[in-house]
């Protein structure tokens, strides 16, 4: 009995922080503005603008492009730390896991102003190029796709080492001994025993990864400068710039209904490893 | 099926940094011998074990198989068979694929590898169990497909690193017999690591006994145990009680031990006027009724009696201090005047 009382403040606040706005926002979907006004109708009008018009599917292919890009690329890049972290057994191990997650002691808008400095046309890496005599005029790292992905990578990194090192429970570092002994050679006993026994890891970083990129909206807006549209950055300007609300709220679901279906994979695959 | 190479270590140690875990260990195990490296935890057992499997780089020494070196050859290359405490099977894989696993890496062919993985899992009596998950496995279960993977390799040396140390009391006797019974067939050449007394006398050929990363003693269990090199081998096979004395005469056939309350003989010579301890077994002491005057006797009165099943454990106290003696015999009582005698081979001496 108690138990279940105690679910109770949980419950409510679900209810009120949560359940009842998605409910809001699921009717909002169905409305129709006009000049910022909202009319009392139920339409599906928003939905198909979405779905036909090419500037919303290329809004939704690139996020879910740049997402599924961004989740491979950082579970690419952590892979290796998270895995050293988990192996290590030295004593510096400690400071090397704090130190691999410090990044998000500092706000992401920060980090991705430092990344402005580092990629823009006058930044330091086309500075040394300049200066190397590489190149005559600037290479374009920002201000496009290019920029958002190496921005999302790096920002996503220290989340990704921590979820990969969560997802890493399975693997016992005596299976790898045992796999040398039994003849695996270093990049055998990796492909056979050590990926396998890592993949709930990866799972499990790629889906978090991805579900953070497809919703980043400071990153790709700044980074992007404007011009990679995505998801977040869409729904933004439809609620506050254009003030279409419904077609915000419709955007917004959409971008649930992504997130759910990421989820769903995720937990396929998961069945298979339990 | 057989894998019997000889193992030869040669002033083997290993440091990490200033201090040594192992050093000058000097080791020549014959083909086919079943050899137990015996230590309290952290006398450099395991660490001996890895280097051997080239889990661990040795610091010094050399390691021959079959008299080749194989120091720095990598460990996917040494052709050894390695059982863990903790089985390390591959929970990715079914027992028949665990099995196979060093096949596989060797490149044998499916059909003949198919049938040694049948071979050795009939061996270990998992003949059914080829399509299970290692998880679907009891303890036991696993421990014996741990082994099999281990042997299906044919290894030069099998490697055995506490294997019965996380099974229960019962499942260890019988897996331990299993496994020699097993490595007496196959004459596979065996390193095995405890700190487990008993296993290291009832498996072993010989038992290499270490203490602080050094050999304390090498033989067979009896010899270790009737004549242990140094106390620490005396007290850490079996127990032991502890007379402090002095040698009063010695001859070329033994010596005479004064204690209090005690005129000694001992089988073996020490100088006369040397402090020694005098160490007996609990086991080979017999307890007479009444207080009686003889060599190696030693009067007393029982203090405590404990019923532990097939024995009975006494503890009597003498003026040299207390003894325990464990006997089948019932009957005694605390306050019992009695007198605890032994055979003069019994007494073992060392210098203090």
């Amino acid at each position: 009995m108690l138990p279940g009382l105690l679910l109770l403040p949980a419950c409510a606040v679900t209810l009120v922080a949560f359940l009842l706005p998605m409910g809001w926002l699921a009717r909002l979907s169905l409305g129709r503005a006009s000049g910022g006004v909202l009319l009392d109708t139920v339409t599906a009008e928003n939905y198909v603008r979405f779905f036909t018009d090419s500037f919303y599917l290329g809004v939704l292919w690139r996020s879910v492009w740049v997402a599924s890009s961004v989740a491979v690329l950082a579970v690419l890049a952590a892979y290796p730390i998270a895995l050293f972290l988990f192996r290590s057994r030295s004593r510096w191990r400690g400071l090397l896991a704090v130190l691999t997650i410090a990044p998000l002691l500092v706000s992401s808008v920060v980090r991705t102003f430092g990344w402005m400095i580092i990629l823009g046309d006058q930044g330091w890496i086309n500075g040394a190029l300049h200066l190397a005599g590489f190149i005559t005029a600037p290479v374009h790292l920002m201000n496009n796709v290019t920029g958002v992905l190496i921005g999302l990578t790096e920002i996503m990194m220290p989340t990704t080492t921590l979820a990969l090192l969560a997802g890493f429970a399975r693997l016992d570092l005596t299976q790898e001994e045992a796999a040398r002994t039994l003849g695996a050679s270093p990049w055998r006993c990796f492909c056979r025993i050590t990926l396998p026994l890592t993949a709930p890891g990866i799972a499990v970083a790629g889906l978090v990864t991805f579900v953070l990129s497809i919703s980043s909206f400071i990153t790709p807006s700044l980074l992007g400068g404007g011009r990679v549209p995505m998801l977040a950055s869409t729904i933004y300007e439809e609620a506050l710039e254009t003030l279409n609300w419904p077609l915000a709220a419709a955007i917004s679901l959409i971008l649930i209904a992504l997130f759910g279906t990421a989820l769903l994979a995720y937990e396929r695959l998961a069945r298979r490893w339990a | 099926m057989t894998g019997a190479g000889s193992l030869t270590l040669e002033g083997l140690g290993k440091s990490y940094g200033e201090a040594p875990v192992v050093s000058g260990v000097d080791l020549a195990i014959r083909p086919g011998e079943f050899v137990t490296l015996l230590g309290p935890s952290g006398c450099g057992k395991t660490t001996i074990l890895r280097m051997v499997a080239g889990l661990v780089v040795p610091s010094t020494g050399r390691i021959l198989v079959d008299g080749a070196d194989i120091t720095q050859l990598p460990t996917h290359r040494r052709n050894m068979g390695l059982v863990f405490q903790n089985y390390a099977l591959f929970p990715h894989m079914d027992v028949a694929r665990n099995v196979g696993f060093g096949l596989e890496m060797r490149g044998v062919a499916r059909a003949e590898a198919e049938r040694r993985v049948r071979e050795v899992l009939d061996l270990v009596r998992l003949g059914a169990y080829g399509e299970r998950r290692p998880r679907e496995l009891s303890g036991g279960q696993q421990q014996r497909v741990a082994l099999a993977r281990a042997l299906v390799v044919r290894p030069a040396v099998l490697l055995l690193d506490e294997p019965l140390s996380n099974l229960d009391a019962k499942l260890r006797e019988n897996l331990r017999d299993e496994i020699r019974a097993i490595q007496e067939r196959l004459n596979t050449t065996t390193l095995f690591v405890t700190h487990d007394q008993a296993e290291a006398l009832t498996m072993s050929d010989r038992v290499v006994v270490l203490s602080a990363g050094r050999i304390e003693q090498v033989g067979t269990p009896v010899e270790i145990y009737d004549q242990p090199a140094s106390p620490f081998v005396a007290t850490f096979i079996g127990r032991v009680n502890r007379v402090d004395g002095t040698v009063v005469a010695s001859d070329a056939t033994g010596c005479t031990v004064a204690a209090p309350g005690l005129c000694g003989r001992s089988l073996r010579s020490l100088p006369a006027g040397a402090r020694v301890q005098a160490m007996i077994r609990p086991q080979r002491i017999t307890l007479l009724s009444g207080h009686v005057e003889g060599e190696n006797h030693l009067a007393g009165t029982v203090r405590r009696v404990v019923f532990a099943g097939d024995i009975v454990q006494i503890d009597v106290e003498t003026p040299a201090g207390t003894l325990t003696i464990e006997q089948p015999r019932r009957g005694l009582a605390a306050g019992d005047a009695v007198t605890a005698c032994w055979e003069a081979a019994d007494m073992m001496l060392f210098p203090p």
